[in-house]
């Protein structure tokens, strides 16, 4: 039972990061390989205050928040000056400087070593500490996230954030600054994927460099093109199977090389069989 | 690399004017030109206001509106959504408003989809407001291109060839459309080969040869003048 509530657990907190990845690449059509920096960055703006400075977990996620969305509009200036293969490759680039930072920057980060200690969410004396509490904490949080970014994606806002992706040049014939869009959008998927740092962080009350390289953005990114690109629950979905699949292979013993391998393959296999996906309403 | 020279005409609001020459002439240059899809030197001015060195999006703003050669709908997006793209609307459409003044946001928005559903049931079309614009025949899109041009707010137009490729039927679907912008107080400038539907058209004609203009006035009067005859023929 605790072993379950762990899973989903963990399931509720990649579906606030593939929502927000989805948000990002899905809708808005910028192959971002970065999320997992700004996981990170909630993260250990959760495990540095809370450790340190013994703030509230939930005072900590704003700065999370503030922190990962001062970094996305700042990267989004260069970024969003490439386009479509150049804008990946970029996006390579400030993922491998912010992993190093995280790694090499020991003052802050402690490094490789990781922080440990980061405190459970408290509520006055209430403490979240328990698994089911934290699991109903975590839905809120993703329910949350679900509710914002589809109230945006229902209205014509969302209608632009399609337009930007499927051909900037039309978007912007029809009267629409593309980039200004896809600003925004960045910076609201980096919110989000802080705030599912900040979350992480409290939850295995661990924080290491590890948990927020490369590999963890493109194993996001599969999850949200099996699950579907430009749907929501795909989102959900696509990180439920995928997290799932990995309990269940460790549980038969399947080796983590073993697990990598096939997960490299479920990726090859969707783009030939199903380029959109379980749920998805777009094919990349 | 240079391609239009020496372009110099005006156009009169409210008229109907037809841009025409060989392939290659530099026709939809000039479309890309006054939308800043392409640099250009110059001056290109709607009433007072210079286009030149804005952005494609500030001369939408302007009030300029445009369909391109070939269909540019936007596959992944239902019908209804691509029209929805292109209303004026939807610029005011805010992440505040969004969240704080959802009320009139969603009454708005319903208007907005309502008046883009009318425009579908004025071509027969409504019951594909749903589909994915990448479903439609060539023909169509064709159609929901002129329709998306209801919905954007604009003082002048630029019909890249709106007829090529058509059945009768529907061009003549079309022209009526047409009458119907052009009724509504909006200025054109269309492009085609078809002289038939040229001379039925249009109010002036502008003939433009490798980037220049070499002739202009009303269809009778060009077709008669040499070097329009010439670069028609070929040499
Ligand atoms: N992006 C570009 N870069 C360089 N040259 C271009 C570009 N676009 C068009 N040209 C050149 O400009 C010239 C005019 O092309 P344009 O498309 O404007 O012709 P057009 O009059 O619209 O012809 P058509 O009737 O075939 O559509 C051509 O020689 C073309 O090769
Ligand atoms: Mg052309």
């Amino acid at each position: 039972m605790d072993f379950i509530l762990q899973v989903l657990i963990i399931i509720g907190i990649h579906s606030i990061l593939t929502m927000s990845l989805n948000y990002v690449a899905g809708f808005t059509g910028l192959m971002s390989i970065n999320h997992a920096a700004f996981y990170g960055m909630g993260a250990y703006a959760t495990a540095i205050l809370s450790t340190q400075y013994d703030w509230n977990f939930f005072l900590t996620i704003p700065v999370g928040i503030v922190i990962a969305g001062i970094v996305a509009w700042l990267v989004s200036f260069p970024m969003l000056k490439m386009k479509e293969d150049s804008f990946v490759l970029v996006s390579l680039g400030f993922a491998i400087i912010m992993f190093n930072i995280m790694q090499n920057w020991t003052d802050l980060t402690k490094g490789p070593l990781g922080i440990k200690g980061v405190q459970a969410p408290m509520l006055g004396d209430f403490s979240f500490f328990a698994k089911p509490l934290f699991l109903v904490l975590v839905i809120v949080a993703a329910a949350l996230t679900y509710w914002f970014l589809n109230r945006i994606l229902k209205t014509p806002y969302g209608t632009i954030l399609k337009g930007a992706r499927e051909n900037e040049t039309v978007a912007r014939v029809n009267g629409h600054n593309v980039v200004s869009y896809q600003r925004s959008a960045f910076v609201v998927g980096a919110i989000f994927a802080a705030i599912a740092g900040a979350f992480i962080a409290s939850f295995i009350s661990f924080v290491n460099p590890k948990a927020f390289e490369l590999i963890i953005s493109v194993y996001l990114l599969i999850m949200i093109i099996l699950g579907g690109m430009a749907s929501l629950p795909g989102s959900i979905l696509g990180a439920f199977i995928m997290l799932t699949s990995l309990e269940v292979l460790r549980f038969a013993g399947v080796s983590a090389e073993w697990q990598q391998i096939l997960y490299g393959f479920i990726l090859i296999v969707i783009m030939f069989f199903r380029p959109q996906g379980i749920l998805g309403k777009y094919k990349i | 690399m240079k391609i239009l020279n020496d372009l110099s005409f005006t156009i009169k609001e409210g008229s109907i004017t037809g841009l025409i020459g060989p392939n290659g002439a530099g026709k939809s240059s000039f479309f890309n030109a006054l939308f800043a899809l392409f640099p250009s030197t110059g001056s290109i001015k709607l009433e007072d206001i210079e286009l030149v060195g804005k952005t494609p999006n500030q001369v939408n703003h302007l009030g300029v509106c445009r369909t391109f050669q070939d269909s540019k709908l936007l596959p992944q997006m239902t019908v209804l959504e691509n029209l929805m793209l292109s209303s004026k609307y939807s610029e005011t459409v805010t992440l505040r408003r969004v969240f704080f003044d959802s009320k009139n946001l969603s009454e708005e928005q319903k208007n907005e989809q309502a008046q883009g559903i009318k425009l579908l049931r004025k071509v027969g079309l409504e019951k594909k407001a749903h589909i994915l614009a990448g479903d439609l025949s060539y023909g169509q899109s064709k159609l929901i291109e002129i329709l998306k041009l209801f919905m954007c707010d604009s003082k002048l137009i630029l019909l890249d060839e709106p007829f090529s490729g058509l059945f009768p039927e529907m061009i003549k679907v079309i022209t009526r459309l047409i009458y119907e912008l052009v009724e509504s107080g909006r200025t054109i400038i269309f492009v085609e080969h078809n002289m038939k539907l040229i001379s039925e058209i249009c109010d002036h004609v502008i003939v433009l040869d490798a980037g220049t203009k070499i002739a202009e006035g009303t269809f009778d009067h060009v077709r008669k003048i040499p070097a329009v005859i010439e670069a028609y023929l070929g040499d």
